[in-house]
C-alpha cells in the first residue's frame, strides 16, 4: 500500500496567526483565491461562569485543503518534505509527516489534538 | 559561535538561500525573525522568490510572521516607489509627481536645507519618525547630525509609544527598558541551565502575537504555556492567550489600569505577601507608597475598575507568593494620560514580587547600547545654542530629560502659531502619521503641515500623508534589500542582535543609513566620514555599499566583530558574552561601578525624587480619565450624549499599523476597518454583525465594520486603527479615503500627563450609529 502522509495539529495552542495560510500560497505559487491551508475560527464563546481561561472557548484549525494533499498527501510531488507552513507557523503547533509519525506524535500529548490524513 | 554554516548557499535548484534577519521596511518592530530570502540570483539582478525560515535561530526557530512571507507582494507591489520622484510645491495633493535621478535629488535637497539653515537657522527644520521600525534609530541621526536641527518629532500626542515606558524605566528604575525574560538572551534558550521558567506571567495592556511590541517575539508567550507557564491577562478584552485554560483574566475599563496596580500593591502589603529581603533593600520610599497604596481598598478599586474584587485578590495572592513571576507590559501604559503613574505602579509591583533580573522575571539592559547609543551620540553635533531651541524641550523637562526629541503636542502647537520660532522644513523619515497611527487630530496637522516650504518624504509606497505634502519622494529599500543589523529594544535592552544581510536590488532604492550617508557627506562631513565619492555630485553606488559595511564595522568594534565577522557569527546573544542577571548586586548597572540602581538614590524609586523635582506627585496615584462618561470633568449633557467608551490601538497579523493595507493576501484576511461590540450594546443600537458603524464624539468620527463579540464588555467599543484605502482616489481632498476610518480624529490635542507623557488613545468617551456603508448615511 502507498505510503500515508498526515498533517497533525496541537489546537489548544495553534494562534491562528496566518502565517501558514501566506506561506502555502507563496510556496505553491496560488492565486489570491485559493488555499492550500485554510484557517477556521471556534468561538471566543463562554462556555462557564467566572471570567477565568476555564470559562471560554477559542481557537482555531489550519485545514488543509485539497490543493495541499495533492501536493504533500500519497504520490504529491511534495510528499516527505516538510511544507513551508509547518516550518512558519509561528506557534509551533503543525507537524506533518507520515501517518505512523503523526499517530506516535499525536500520542505524546495528552490533550486534544486534530489528525488530518492528506 | 557562529551556526556552522554560510550566510549565503546556492541550491541544487539554481536558487540563493541569504540568511538574515528581519526588521524594516516594511513596518515591524525589530522582532528579527530568522529567515532565508530566496532569490533567483545574485547581485543586482537577482529577483526575490519567498521568504522561508531560519530553523538555527535559537529564538523563531523557523517561525515567520504573515506580513514577512509576503514580503515577495510588497516588493514588487504595483504602487510600490523605486525611483526618486519630484513635485512642484503648487501641485500638492495632486497626483504630478515625476521621476528624478538620485544626483538632482541630492543637490537640490542639500541646497534647500542650506537655505533654510542660513535663513532661519537650522532649527527651522523639523524631521518626523514613524514608530517602531528601523529608522527609529536613523531618524535622531538624520535630524541631528545630517540636518543639525534639535528638532526630532515623533508626532504621536503625548510621545504614546514605547518613550514612556523607557524613559520612566530610566528615572524610577535607573536602567534600560525591562522585558519579559523568555530566556532570547541565552544560548540555550528555555533549557539553558541559567533560566528558570516563569510560574505566572503578567501580561498587561499588550497582545504581543500579533504586535512583537519593541522586538519582544510574542509567540515565546506560547512557548511558555506550553512548558507550564500560566497567564494573569490583564486587559479590557479577553485574549485568545487569556482563555486559556489556568489562565486569570482581569478585564479592565480602559485607563483604569493605575488604580487596578495601586489595589493589587496595597493587597501585596496588607497580607505581607511581596519579597521583604528585596523591597527593604532596594526600594526607596517603601513606607511613603506602602501609605499611598493604602488609600486603595479592594473594593474601592473593583467599583473603578470593574475587575471583581475576588478576582483582584486571588491575582495579588499569586503575585505576592509563587516564583518566578514574568511582566510583559504594553503599549496601553503609554496611551494613558495616568501611564507615568501606571509605569511607575508596575516597577513597583515587580520589584516586590521579586522579578527585578531574576530568571523568569524581568531582565535589564542599560538605558542605551550599540546604536542605541551611536544614535543619542549624534546630539553632539550641534551647539548648545541649537540644541536649547528644541520645541518644547525646556516646558517639558520630565519628557525632554529621558526623549531626545520635541514634545509632540507643543510641535503641532508651534507649526499652528509659529512661536516660538516657525517651521519651514520637513522631512519625514517613514511616517505616514496622517494615517491613525502617530498622531492625534490629524486634520489639525494636516492643516499645519501645508505650511512648510519644502518637504521631504521617504517611503516605500504613495501614502496619504506623502501625497497631501511631499515635494520629494526618496525610495526605500526592504529589509532583503539592504545592509543591516537588528537589535530587539533598539539597544535599550539587547536581547539579541543579527545581521541583515542585502539578497537583492529593487529599483533605486536605499536603507535610512544610506540616506545619511548620502546626505551626511555632503552637509556634514565630519560626522560621517563613511562614504567620500570622487565626484559629490555623482552617487557612487558600489562605494556607497562599501560605506554602509565600514559604518557597521565601526559600530561593532567594541564586540569585537566587524561587519564580516559579524555576518559570519549569525547572530549575537548576550548569553554567550558575559551576561549576568541581579546586575545590580554586582555593580554593572551605575555608571559609577557600585552596586545599585542608577538613580539618584541608587534604589528603585518608588517615590521618585525625579517626579517631584518637576512638580509631579512623587508616588503612583489614579486620576480618572478626563474624557470619560464618568469623570466630574464632564458634564451631565455631555455624558448623555457620548455614554460609551472606546479603546483602539490593538494589533492584528494582517498589518503593521498603516502599513501593508496594499498588499492583497493580507488585506484578504482583514478586509475592512472594524469596530469590537458586545452583544448587547450591539442589539442596544441595533447594529448586527457586519454592519457599517460610525463611532464619534465631540472632538471627530470615523467608520467601521461591527464584529459582534463577547470578548469585550457592554458599553465598551474597540476599534481598529491605521486605516486608509490605497484602492481609494490618492488625490486631494480624498487623499485614499484617509478620513473616513480615522480613529484618531477621536482624540483629543494635548490632553497628557504632567510629565508630557501619556494621550487617551485607549480611552475615550463616545457614542455610535449604524450608517449604510463607508461614504453613505
Amino acid at each position: 500500500m502507498a505510503q500515508k502522509y498526515a498533517l497533525l495539529v496541537d489546537y489548544t495552542y495553534f494562534s491562528g496567526n496566518h502565517a501558514a495560510e501566506i506561506a502555502c500560497k507563496e510556496e505553491l505559487g496560488l492565486p489570491l483565491e485559493q488555499w492550500g491551508i485554510k484557517e477556521v475560527q471556534v468561538g471566543p464563546f463562554k462556555k462557564g461562569d467566572g471570567n477565568d481561561g476555564d470559562a471560554w472557548e477559542w481557537f482555531y484549525i489550519p485545514c488543509p485543503t485539497s490543493i495541499f494533499s495533492e501536493h504533500w498527501g500519497t504520490n504529491g510531488d511534495k510528499a516527505g518534505q516538510r511544507p513551508l507552513a509547518v516550518q512558519v507557523e509561528e506557534s509551533a503547533s503543525m507537524y506533518y509527516g507520515t501517518l505512523e509519525e503523526m499517530q506516535a506524535k499525536m500520542a505524546e500529548f495528552d490533550r486534544p489534538m486534530v489528525l488530518f490524513q492528506l | 559561535m557562529a551556526y556552522g554554516k554560510e550566510w549565503r548557499v546556492k541550491r541544487s535548484d539554481g536558487t540563493v538561500a541569504t540568511r538574515s534577519n528581519t526588521w524594516s521596511p516594511p513596518g515591524s518592530h525589530p522582532v528579527g525573525y530568522g529567515v532565508k530570502v530566496i532569490t533567483d540570483g545574485e547581485g543586482m539582478d537577482a529577483n526575490l522568490i519567498r521568504i522561508e525560515g531560519d530553523d538555527d535561530n535559537p529564538i523563531t526557530t523557523g517561525r515567520v510572521n504573515a506580513m514577512n512571507l509576503a514580503l515577495r507582494e510588497y516588493t514588487y507591489a504595483p504602487s510600490r516607489i523605486i525611483h526618486p520622484m519630484r513635485r512642484a510645491k503648487e501641485d500638492r495633493g495632486r497626483d504630478k509627481w515625476e521621476q528624478t535621478s538620485w544626483d538632482e535629488a541630492i543637490d537640490t535637497i542639500c541646497e534647500k536645507v542650506r537655505y533654510f539653515q542660513n535663513t532661519y537657522g537650522p532649527e527651522s527644520i523639523v524631521c518626523f519618525g514613524g514608530t517602531g521600525r528601523e529608522a527609529c534609530i536613523f531618524y535622531y541621526a538624520l535630524t541631528f547630525s545630517v540636518l543639525q536641527s534639535p528638532n526630532c518629532c515623533y508626532t504621536q500626542s503625548g510621545w504614546s509609544c514605547y518613550g514612556p515606558r523607557c524613559s520612566i524605566a530610566d528615572y524610577v528604575l535607573g536602567a534600560g527598558y525591562p522585558e519579559l525574560d523568555y530566556a532570547g538572551h541565552l544560548p540555550g534558550s528555555y533549557h539553558d541551565p541559567a533560566y528558570t521558567l516563569s510560574k505566572w506571567v503578567v501580561v498587561w495592556g499588550k497582545e504581543p502575537l500579533p504586535s512583537n511590541g519593541d522586538g519582544f517575539f510574542g509567540h515565546c508567550l506560547v512557548d511558555m504555556m506550553k512548558l507550564g507557564t500560566k497567564i494573569i491577562s490583564i486587559d479590557p478584552r479577553i485574549t485568545w492567550v487569556g482563555a486559556h485554560d489556568g489562565n486569570i483574566n482581569l478585564q479592565v475599563r480602559p485607563q483604569t489600569d493605575t488604580a487596578l496596580a495601586l489595589g493589587i500593591m496595597n493587597l501585596m502589603f496588607e497580607n505581607d505577601e511581596y519579597d521583604k529581603e528585596f523591597a527593604e533593600k532596594w526600594i526607596y520610599g517603601l513606607d511613603e507608597v506602602k501609605a499611598r497604596a493604602a488609600e486603595y481598598p479592594v473594593d474601592k478599586v473593583a467599583a473603578i475598575t470593574t475587575v471583581p474584587a475576588e478576582d483582584i485578590k486571588r491575582a495579588a495572592h499569586i503575585i505576592g507568593t509563587e516564583r518566578p513571576i514574568g511582566w510583559a507590559w504594553g503599549l496601553a501604559f503609554d496611551q494613558n494620560k495616568n501611564g507615568v503613574q501606571l509605569s511607575q505602579a508596575f516597577i513597583i509591583l515587580a520589584a516586590l514580587s521579586g522579578s527585578i533580573d531574576r530568571p523568569g522575571g524581568l531582565t535589564l539592559g542599560p538605558p542605551s547600547a550599540l546604536l542605541g547609543k551611536w544614535r543619542m551620540n549624534q546630539r553632539g553635533a550641534m551647539d548648545d545654542s541649537v540644541w536649547e531651541k528644541r520645541i518644547g524641550a525646556a516646558a517639558w523637562p520630565g519628557l525632554s530629560t529621558g526623549m531626545a526629541t520635541t514634545q509632540p503636542d507643543e510641535t503641532l502647537n508651534t507649526m499652528e502659531s509659529d512661536e516660538p520660532y516657525a517651521l519651514k522644513m520637513g522631512w519625514f523619515n517613514s511616517s505616514n502619521f496622517l494615517t491613525p497611527t502617530c498622531s492625534a487630530q490629524p486634520k489639525r496637522w494636516h492643516k499645519a503641515l501645508q505650511k512648510l516650504e519644502f518637504v521631504v518624504i521617504q517611503d516605500i509606497t504613495m501614502t496619504p500623508t506623502a501625497m497631501a505634502v511631499g515635494d520629494y519622494f526618496l525610495p526605500m529599500a526592504t529589509w532583503a534589500e539592504h545592509t543591516g543589523i537588528v537589535l530587539t529594544h533598539y539597544g535599550r535592552n539587547t536581547v539579541f542582535m543579527g545581521p541583515m544581510n542585502k539578497a537583492l536590488q529593487v529599483g533605486e532604492c536605499v536603507s535610512d543609513v544610506q540616506i545619511c550617508l548620502l546626505f551626511g557627506q555632503r552637509l556634514n562631513p565630519e560626522w560621517y566620514p563613511w562614504y567620500k565619492p570622487a565626484d559629490e555630485h555623482h552617487v557612487d553606488w558600489d562605494l556607497l555599499e562599501q560605506a554602509t559595511q565600514d559604518f557597521y564595522s565601526d559600530q561593532l568594534k567594541e564586540l569585537g566583530y566587524d561587519w564580516k565577522s559579524f555576518q559570519e557569527l549569525g547572530i549575537y546573544q548576550p548569553g554567550a558574552h558575559g551576561f549576568e542577571y541581579e546586575k545590580y548586586e554586582k555593580g554593572m548597572l551605575r555608571f559609577d561601578g557600585e552596586p545599585g540602581f542608577n538613580t539618584i538614590t541608587g534604589q528603585i524609586e518608588a517615590y521618585s525624587i525625579l517626579y517631584e523635582s518637576w512638580g509631579e506627585d512623587p508616588l503612583p496615584y489614579y486620576e480618572e480619565p478626563n474624557y470619560s462618561p464618568y469623570s466630574e470633568l464632564r458634564t451631565d449633557e455631555e455624558k448623555e450624549k457620548y455614554p460609551l467608551i472606546t479603546t483602539s490601538g490593538s494589533r492584528r497579523y494582517s498589518s503593521f499599523h498603516s502599513e501593508h493595507r496594499h498588499v492583497p493576501s493580507l488585506r484578504q484576511i482583514d478586509p475592512w476597518p472594524w469596530v469590537q461590540i458586545h452583544p448587547e450594546t450591539a442589539q442596544e443600537y441595533g447594529i448586527t454583525e457586519g454592519d457599517w458603524v460610525e463611532v464619534y464624539n465631540m472632538f471627530g468620527e470615523a467608520r467601521f465594520k461591527a464584529e459582534i463579540t463577547p470578548i469585550i464588555k457592554p458599553g465598551i467599543l474597540n476599534c481598529a486603527h491605521g486605516w486608509w484605502f490605497p484602492e481609494q482616489d490618492g488625490e486631494e481632498p480624498n487623499l485614499f479615503g484617509v478620513w473616513k476610518s480615522n480613529f484618531n480624529s477621536l482624540v483629543p490635542h494635548m490632553n497628557i500627563g504632567k510629565l508630557g507623557f501619556g494621550a487617551p488613545y485607549k480611552g475615550v468617551m463616545c457614542n455610535a450609529r449604524r450608517v449604510r456603508s463607508l461614504d453613505q448615511d
